[in-house]
């Protein structure tokens, strides 16, 4: 890898260069030496084979000089051998070891070296001791016979004539082995020069022509586009040259061709933008065209709505009125069908407002803190009478361990809860509905989880694509038995996703359809508490199960609860024990209405003054039962109504003696005020006069906006109400010319009554500085409420209430006065004792008093002073007392503590 | 080299096998033919072309020709009229057992077959014409004839004598006077150093002439005369095809077919002359002559033709 790596860094010339030179240099070296010691191995074998040849020659022969032991023959015989540069000496010795001749001057050992030649056959290298690189080879010289007998086949036997010793030495070969390695060196250098400039030749010409043809392109690269490969080569390059010359040709009559298709291009697309600008031009008088249909369309709807929002709010508002009247079973029959057909009717039609606004991107959300749990329980009860109508189990069940409150939109939450349930009550025969409510909670965020569980008559799978398309109802003949517009759902759907949230939904024809809806909202900033531990509760049901759950539910909220099955135990239960916060009694309908409050009410209240809540079975007619003036006489006590609602009985439990009949109004609340109401539908006009007198108002009417505005310029009123579209004068330029006026009267404030108001409407209705919108229909509550709210009368009312409870439990003001002063000085004796039980009793006492007395600014410091007592916090105690003290000594009545 | 054999061709190995077979097949004829046993000393080559060449001269008619091994031959399987044994080891079998027919040994050294024959019986036996031999040599007179005849410059004659050779001194002493010639003799034994004896020698002759003697010394001089004959320009007259090819100037020599066709002369006058004695022991009559004209040149000697040499040796070896 990094071979490869070095080697690519290498520029081609380098690398044909090295391709070329690193074979022969290699193959060169590698001859080279294989020459050398070839040849030195060749120089020594060589010298063996001619040593040996001559001691041959030598031996043979010498056998007639050694057998005549005629030296004069041996030493001619050793002449030419003595000539050669390797041979030192030639001698020859007879059998009896007599040197016969010598023709050199070495002292040798005849002996030994005949010895040691008798080893083998002769033939073998003797080293000389005391001679370097000399050495002698001796054999013996043997007589050899000639065979002349034709008819002998026998050898004859050999006769020892005596040895001929050679004496050897390698000076003549070092010298030749030393020319062999100096010519074999120079051979080498001269065949690794020749290698290199043959390399580099052969190099040069490979890498030339590239380099030349790389040169070339990088600058035709570079733009000069006259560039062209000029050099005439062979072969493949000249091939490459010819086909990067063609290439560079193609490429400039290209570009040449490209800047005359883009001239011509610019040249058409100057036209096409002076064309283009026309058309802008046209198309922005057709939008300013489109706008104002746009702007009329929804002026359209929003007239629409009102126009047909108000007859249906006063059809249903008479309705309520009449259905308080004295009337017998058949009128209140056709009452309540009526009151059902028309609130059908206003749901239609808000849902074909909703589904324009979304076709025209109208809708705007809501952020504001709201607790889902509560939404939902709301929905619950207000679809349970539906439900129950129909034999169908409406549950809810809530997973949230806590209340918890939501930054979002509580009315559209609502609105969709809303679709999902009716549609659920609406497709069901039988079974039931459940809903359920799941929350998870992701650092400051909460996904919303809620399923809508059906056993009704399920969605073919071929038909739920359809089911959220406008009018789209699974089958047309739907429409027909179960009635609606077929655009909740998609409503629904619509607001989900508005929310950035998702609906979807599972369904199996006859067995039933879930809905689920996934919403991710911001937590509110402020939380409410979330739990309520040390509250001590008793809690009396017959019914077991209601009782468990009831129990268990309080329990997990921290609460101490104890229990009771029979309610003939609760006052002898209570007497023993004076501790309870809060008292929570079952009873069915029956029983509530057969109950005698003298009997019942009367002995709780003599031994309990905390809050006392009454759990009885709902019944969406009870008007029709009686039971509305029951509950009335059983206040102070709040009821609730079964199935109980988690965050209900949470704020039951949480709440301090506020007026516990949650529908029943103040009694002439509006009492002495003066409101101007402006409206043109004159159904509309009678009721909500009606709605206002009954608190206790005075009403002046307005049949238009100019009238409106006359009267009001003409007299002061405590408040006007104006509706929002009216002929002649409509009620956002009616609000202007008021505010315009040059008296007092420009600052009267102003209600805004609509059916409903599109967005452009909200903001024209923002600078008039108007103090509320009314929505159509009029809920007579909500009315009395927003119109106490904008007189600031709301901080009032509950002295007016505090005073009619005195007088209902007819307690003097003064009584009440001396009861607080002798919890109060119970509770310094307790201080100064340092007695804990003590103080925890009287302060739990004088809480209770407060509660229901309705004193909740006294509650709130008896809980402070009932905390450092507990923290053993003494000094601070002692400050709230004092402070308590203060505020009941110094104030002109008592109920300012309320 | 030249070689010129006055004998006619042998018969093939396969002709005298076939002829063999059919003597062997057809033993009912025999009764009318003389049987004769061959017992060869070793089944090689001289001997077996000695026994082809013989069966080849007789006729198949008149002789039945059987051949034995002499390792394989027992007196007491012997039905033959005449046994010829061939070479030394087959005579010296075949005479040391028990003797009932004519015998004549060819292929064997005169001196050999005098050692053999020197029992009693055998005396008695050889005396009685029942036990003959042709010698292996020739005559030292025929080969002295050779050497006059390639050269007649020859005044003395160098001869080597060993030790089974030296009885013929007298012999070759009184052929040299017969030829006019001096008489160089060296006799030495094996151990002695033969340039010692044998410089001398070539230094006072002109012509040195071999006598055969035992294998190994005839071997271990051989190389020192021819050397000292080329030392000495004189020619050395051999006894052997072999010592032409060593390198002697001419030989005078038996071969096999020249003994079967003297053997088969004697059988065919034993044959003819029916209760006549074998001839008395002698050296053959047929003989072969190579020269050696390479050798001859060297020593600046320019040999007679082979026709020539021929003639002459045969025209002074009539009778």
């Amino acid at each position: 890898m990094k071979l490869n790596f070095l080697i690519s860094r290498l520029s081609i010339g380098q690398q044909v260069l090295l391709t070329a030179l690193l074979p022969l240099l290699l193959l060169t070296l590698a001859l080279s030496s294989y020459m050398i010691v070839t040849r030195i191995q060749d120089a020594q074998q060589a010298l063996d084979v001619e040593s040996e040849t001559l001691m041959d020659f030598l031996s043979s022969a010498s056998e007639f000089g050694l057998l005549t032991h005629n030296v004069e023959t041996l030493q001619q015989l050793s002449q030419v051998p003595m000539t050669r540069p390797e041979v030192t000496d030639v001698l020859f010795i007879s059998p009896r070891l007599k040197l016969l001749s010598q023709s050199g001057e070495l002292s040798l050992d005849i002996g030994r070296l005949v010895s040691n030649s008798q080893l083998d056959k002769g033939g073998k290298r003797i080293d000389l001791t005391g001679l370097t690189h000399t050495w002698a080879i001796v054999k013996p010289v043997i007589m050899s016979g000639v065979s002349v007998d034709d008819f002998d086949q026998s050898r004859a036997p050999d006769r020892h004539l005596g040895w001929v010793v050679l004496v050897l030495n390698d000076r003549a070969l070092l010298q030749r082995q030393d020319q062999i390695f100096v010519w074999g060196l120079a051979i080498s250098l001269v065949g690794l020069l020749l290698a290199v400039i043959l390399a580099l030749r052969i190099g040069r010409n490979i890498s030339a022509p590239i380099k030349a043809l790389s040169h070339s392109v990088k600058r035709y690269q570079a733009g000069d586009q006259q560039i062209r490969v000029k050099a005439h080569y062979q072969q493949e390059i000249g091939a490459l040259q010819q086909g990067i010359n063609s290439l560079m040709d193609q490429a400039e009559q290209h570009q040449r061709e490209l800047r005359s298709e883009v001239d011509q291009a610019t040249s058409k697309l100057k036209s096409a933008l002076t064309e283009l600008e026309q058309i802008n031009q046209k198309l922005l008088h057709s939008k300013e065209r489109v706008e104002l249909s746009g702007r009329a369309k929804d002026d359209f709807m929003a007239r629409m709505s009102h126009e047909l929002r108000t007859p249906i709010s006063s059809v249903i508002g008479f309705i309520r009125l009449l259905e308080k009247s004295h009337l017998n079973d058949s009128q209140r029959e056709y009452c309540r069908i009526i009151l059902s057909a028309s609130s059908l009717l206003l749901r239609l039609i808000d849902d074909i407002l909703d589904f324009s606004k979304f076709q025209s991107d109208n809708v705007q959300l809501e952020n504001i803190p709201f607790n889902p749990e509560l939404c939902l329980e709301d929905v619950v009860e207000m679809q349970a009478p539906v439900a129950s109508q129909k034999g169908l189990t409406l549950a809810l069940q809530c997973d949230a361990q806590w209340p918890l409150m939501l930054l979002g939109d509580p009315t559209r939450f609502s609105q969709i809860i809303t679709n999902l349930i009716s549609n659920a009550i609406k497709f069901t025969e039988q079974g039931g509905v459940k809903v359920r409510l799941f929350c998870t909670r992701e650092q400051d965020r909460t996904q919303l989880t809620i399923e809508v569980q059906d056993s009704g008559i399920g969605i073919p799978a071929a038909e739920l694509q359809s089911l959220f398309l406008p009018f789209g109802q699974a089958d047309t003949s739907i429409s027909r038995r179960f009635g609606g517009s077929g655009l909740g759902l998609v409503i629904s759907k619509r607001l989900v996703e508005l929310m950035q949230g998702e609906l979807s939904l599972t369904s199996v024809p006859d067995e039933g359809t879930q809905f689920t809806v996934r919403l991710y909202l911001d937590d509110a900033p402020e939380q409410q508490s979330k739990g309520l531990p040390e509250l001590k509760v008793l809690l009396c049901s017959p019914d077991s199960e209601c009782r468990i759950s009831l129990e268990r539910q309080m329990t997990d909220w921290g609460c101490s609860v104890d229990t009771l099955d029979d309610r003939q135990q609760l006052v002898p239960h209570m007497m023993a024990s004076q501790s309870y916060d809060r008292i929570l009694v079952c009873l069915t309908l029956e029983e509530l209405k057969a109950l005698s409050w003298n009997q019942f009410l009367n002995p709780v209240r003599d031994s309990f003054n905390g809050e006392l809540i009454l759990i009885t079975e709902h019944c969406d007619n009870e008007v029709q039962l009686g039971t509305d003036r029951l509950l009335e006489l059983l206040e102070p006590a709040r009821i609730l109504r079964l199935p109980v609602g988690r965050y209900r009985l949470f704020q039951a439990l949480e709440a301090r003696s506020r007026p516990s009949v949650a529908d029943t109004l103040p009694q002439l609340s509006l009492q002495g005020v003066l409101v101007l109401l402006v409206e043109d539908n004159r159904f509309n006009r009678l009721l909500l006069s009606r709605m206002l007198q009954a608190q206790g108002a005075s009403v002046e009417t307005a049949n238009n906006g100019r009238d409106g505005v006359a009267t009001v310029e003409q007299k002061s009123f405590d408040l006007v109400i104006m509706d929002l579209h009216m002929p002649i004068l409509g009620g956002i330029d009616a609000c202007k010319q008021i505010r315009q006026l040059p008296s007092a009267s420009a600052k009267t404030p102003i209600l805004i009554l609509t059916a409903d108001v599109i967005s452009n409407e909200k903001a024209l209705l923002e600078p008039l500085q108007l103090q509320g919108l009314l929505y159509k229909p009029v809920d007579e509550a909500v009315l009395v409420k927003q119109v106490l709210r904008v007189l600031n009368r709301d901080q009032g009312q509950p002295v007016s209430e505090i005073v009619m409870r005195l007088q209902r439990f007819g307690i003097p003001e003064q009584e009440l006065k001396q009861a607080l002063d002798e919890q109060f000085e119970a509770l310094q004796q307790a201080l100064l004792d340092g007695d804990e039980s003590m103080l925890r009793e009287q302060s739990h006492q004088l809480s209770g008093l407060a509660v229901m007395a309705g004193l909740y600014r006294l509650d709130d410091q008896v809980r402070v002073f009932s905390q450092a007592v507990k923290q053993n916090q003494m000094s601070e105690a002692w400050q709230v007392y004092w402070s308590m003290k203060d505020s009941i000594d110094n104030s002109n009545s008592i109920f300012d503590l309320s | 080299m030249s070689t010129r054999s006055r004998g006619s061709p042998f018969f093939s190995t396969v002709w005298w096998q076939t002829a063999l077979l059919l003597l062997l097949l057809f033993p009912a004829s025999s009764w009318a033919r003389q049987s004769v046993l061959l017992v060869l000393s070793q089944d090689s080559q001289p001997y077996q072309a000695l026994a082809a060449a013989l069966v080849a001269q007789l006729p198949a008619r008149q002789w039945q020709v059987n051949s034995v091994l002499a390792e394989q031959y027992s007196p007491t399987s012997v039905q033959a009229d005449l046994i010829v044994t061939v070479g030394t080891l087959a005579a010296r079998d075949v005479l040391q057992g028990a003797l009932h027919w004519p015998v004549i040994s060819v292929l064997i050294p005169r001196q050999t077959f005098f050692a053999l024959c020197r029992q009693q019986h055998l005396v008695v036996r050889k005396e009685q014409g029942l036990l003959s031999a042709i010698y292996l040599e020739q005559p030292v007179d025929r080969q002295l004839q050779l050497a006059r005849l390639i050269d007649p410059s020859i005044e003395s004659m160098g001869v080597v004598l060993g030790p089974n050779s030296h009885d013929q001194q007298p012999a070759i002493n009184a052929a040299m006077a017969e030829l006019g010639w001096q008489s160089r003799l060296a006799r030495f034994e094996f151990n002695e150093n033969p340039i010692q004896i044998l410089e001398p020698l070539s230094d006072n002759s002109d012509a040195i002439l071999v006598v055969p003697d035992k294998a190994e010394f005839n071997r271990s001089i051989a190389k020192w005369l021819l050397l000292l004959s080329y030392r000495r320009n004189i020619p050395l007259i051999g006894f052997s095809s072999r010592y032409v090819d060593a390198g002697a100037t001419a030989a005078v020599f038996s071969t096999p077919a020249s003994i079967a066709k003297d053997t088969a002369a004697w059988l065919e006058r034993w044959f003819v002359q029916q209760g006549q004695p074998l001839p008395v022991p002698s050296y053959p009559h047929y003989f072969e002559i190579r020269t050696n004209p390479e050798a001859a040149r060297s020593i600046g000697l320019t040999l007679p033709g082979m026709d020539e040499l021929e003639a002459a040796m045969s025209r002074d070896s009539q009778p």
